[in-house]
């Protein structure tokens, strides 16, 4: 801004100077009509302050055109400041802005899992990323402690030490907890003669405290964000183990929850096991960024950026239909209808609602345990700030479909919801911090639901007030989502339709 | 009244960052610069607007007075107005906007992190407690372990400390004293291990 003003001023001094000596000669040209003039000599600086004096008096001696000459340096001299405004314009218009260029293949190639699954018909991308999760929350819990062995046979040495956390949580100057995941994605796929690597993107928050943190130092904790990368690797041509050994994280020889010698023998079987032999392990992790959590972010309502983008559908959205309705034996038509009513409509607003109501305890049932855990925590973080988030007259005014995809254990479907309400977040005391209640705002989200294969419960008699299993009242499924009647996981979608995944549109990569 | 560029503060100096690494397994550097930006625009900013000034008010008002006056007085203060902000750093740093300077010293801080290859540090403890004169601003930069460690009020608090040496009678000695104090901080919240091998030279040249 200063920049701009000084080049301005600088620029009309110019135009000062450039007007100056052109009025000499506008003074001769015009000389014979201002009569009134008595300066015959240097008339020019005294036409132009005489025309000046009855301008900057605001009287109505200058349309009385005292002097002709007055008006036409005028005129040259506002005609000349829009040129050079104009020029100034040009020149910070094509200011370079800070351009971020990108290897436009940068974004998981998806015919690559394609290719990948030709091999391992047993790979579920559902089941691989819950188990990178679990890995990623456990390599932090278990850091520096005893636990910390059952993951031995999953992690490379390279990954097992970590110089500074062997610093920070090994010598006790920190203690790391809260630790919520964001996002999981996968972001690439290779393979050589031997190996294959997947590379997996984690974005997640964490709280700090100082080890000797007590009751009384209580406000003594920082809450950080951090992007991570992770590179999992195992032999090539091995079938992906069922869901419950990925989640067991367990003795791949055994199965047994074991600890390991440093080694890689395991206290239950003996076996020393080979990383990458049965399952994969981690053999890198960089952190790309890490900083500080800024929770004011929450209240700043900045335009939705994404919410005129276009869908980003399926390039084979027309055989992942085909292959459903095949797998399913349905009419695609008649399902879409039913699914978008009963599924994605009902999952939506119930889930929102019980987001403004601050209460996930009635939609438990309906999200991951990921999800579950990540949304709780923000609504947590919201409660300890006083803040009320709220969605008021939710309205949703499009599904579309956007991918389906199929594995031996999941079944997964991606819609983009568009919607509109007032958002706006209050304190306890109604006063509104952010958004409006008054401007009704348009957004889209994309929402993945998964659900287990072979799951032959009709959507149309689906409610979602009760459990899919034994259709109890969902009123007891308690933090892990089992419910209390008959004792079974609901959140897993081996029963029904689970919400897995939420993308804002401006981060939805396909 | 010390100076920053005197052998004996920068003695001194070294003799309190020994200490602060002795005590903490924090690795610092410190770097204290003239300025962060040339600010290049600021003199002829001011020169322009002066000269600018001079000729309007020779111009409108309504005393006949000669040509010649109103062309060399507006260029002589053009010049005054470009001498003043050349040889005045404090017009220069009133005249700056307090965004811009600190937007140029936390450039400045983060390039000679990255230059000075604080982040080398195999547990990621190299911080660089940064002090630009002119702009009388101080920026620290630390690496993840260190900013993980420290939590993150302690930073801000040692950081508005470091800030405010440029309020007193004798900031070098003001500096002295904050980074003494930082000693208690650090020791606190992560005390020296018995071998603690110190990675990063003490005294560090960045050129930029
Ligand atoms: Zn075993
Ligand atoms: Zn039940």
């Amino acid at each position: 801004m200063k920049k701009i003003l000084s080049l301005f001023s600088a620029t009309v001094l110019l135009l000062g100077l450039i007007v100056f000596s052109i009025q000499d000669v506008q003074a001769r040209f015009s000389g014979g009509h201002s009569s009134s003039s008595s300066h015959s000599s240097s008339s020019h600086s005294y036409s132009g302050s005489s025309h000046s004096s009855s301008w900057s008096s605001h009287s109505s001696s200058y349309s009385s055109s005292s002097s002709s000459t007055g008006n036409i340096s005028l005129v040259t001299f506002i005609i000349l400041i829009i040129v050079v405004l104009f020029i100034i314009w040009i020149i910070y218009k094509n200011q370079p802005k800070t351009m971020i260029i990108r290897n436009p293949n940068n974004r998981f190639d998806e015919s690559q899992l394609t290719i990948f699954k030709q091999h391992d018909a047993n790979f579920s991308r559902i089941v691989f990323l819950d188990f990178v999760h679990l890995l990623y929350v456990k390599y932090y819990s278990y850091y520096g402690k005893k636990e910390f062995s059952y993951l031995t046979p999953y992690l490379s040495d390279s990954v097992k030490k970590d110089n500074m956390l062997d610093l920070l949580i090994g010598k006790q100057v920190i203690i790391i907890d809260e630790i919520v995941t964001n996002s999981v994605r996968l972001y690439s796929m290779s393979s050589t003669d031997t190996e294959e690597v997947i590379g997996v993107e984690i974005e997640s928050n964490y709280s700090i405290h100082p080890a000797f943190y007590t009751q009384d130092t209580g406000k003594q904790h920082s809450r950080y964000v951090r992007t991570e990368r992770w590179f999992f690797q195992r032999n090539k041509g091995l079938l992906s183990p069922a869901p419950e050994t990925m989640q067991a994280l367990s003795c791949p020889a055994c199965g047994a929850a074991a600890h390991f010698t440093d080694t890689g023998e395991c206290d239950s079987c003996r076996t020393v096991i080979i990383k990458g032999q049965q399952q994969w392990y981690v053999r890198d992790r960089f952190v790309l960024d890490q900083t500080l959590l800024n929770t004011g972010d929450l209240v700043s309502y900045s335009e939705e950026q994404g919410t005129n983008l276009p869908s980003l559908k399926s390039p084979t959205l027309v055989q992942e239909i085909a292959g459903f309705e095949k797998q399913r034996v349905i009419v695609w038509s008649d399902y879409w209808l039913t699914f978008k009513q009963q599924i994605v409509e009902n999952y939506f607003l119930a889930l929102n609602a019980a987001w403004t109501n601050h209460d996930l305890t009635k939609v438990r049932h309906l999200v991951s345990d990921r999800l579950y855990e990540a949304n709780s925590f923000w609504m947590a973080l919201y409660k300890q700030h006083q803040w009320n988030n709220r969605l008021d007259d939710l309205k949703i005014q499009d599904v579309s479909l956007i991918k389906i995809e199929l594995d031996t254990y999941y079944e997964t479907i991606t819609v983009r919801i568009f919607a509109s309400c007032f958002d706006y977040t209050e304190d306890n005391d109604h006063k509104i911090i952010a958004g409006s209640n008054k401007k009704r705002r348009a957004y889209t989200e994309y929402w993945t639901f998964a659900r287990r294969a072979g799951v032959e419960k009709t959507e149309n008699n689906f409610n979602i007030n009760s459990c899919p299993q034994c259709g109890a009242s969902a009123d007891k499924m308690g933090q892990a989502a089992i419910c209390d009647y008959c004792g079974s996981k609901i959140s897993t979608g081996n029963f029904s339709w689970v919400l897995f995944l939420i993308t804002q549109d401006e981060n939805y990569l396909g | 009244m010390k100076k920053f560029t005197d052998a004996d503060f920068q003695t001194q100096l070294g003799n309190v960052i020994a200490e602060l690494e002795q005590a903490s397994q924090i690795e610092i550097v410190v770097l204290i610069k003239q300025r962060s930006a040339n600010y290049d625009d600021v003199p002829m900013g001011l020169a322009a607007n002066l000269s600018l000034l001079t000729f309007s008010i020779l111009f409108f008002i309504e005393m006949g007075i000669d040509d010649y006056i109103i062309y060399f007085a507006t260029l002589a203060a053009f010049g005054l107005g470009l001498l003043i902000a050349l040889a005045l750093p404090f017009v220069q740093r009133l005249l700056v906007g307090k965004k811009r300077k600190l937007r140029n010293v936390e450039i400045m801080a983060r390039a000679l992190f990255q230059k000075g290859g604080l982040h080398h540090t195999s547990t990621q403890v190299g911080t660089l407690i940064y002090i630009s004169l002119l702009e009388k601003m101080a920026y620290i930069v630390s690496d993840r372990g260190a900013q993980m460690a420290i939590p993150e009020q302690q930073w801000q608090i040692i950081t508005s400390n470091l800030n405010n040496i440029f309020k007193t009678k004798n900031p070098p000695e003001s500096l002295l004293k904050e980074l003494t104090k930082c000693k208690e901080t650090f020791k606190q919240y992560i005390p020296a291990l018995e071998n603690n091998i110190n990675e990063l030279p003490n005294d560090l040249r960045i050129d930029l």
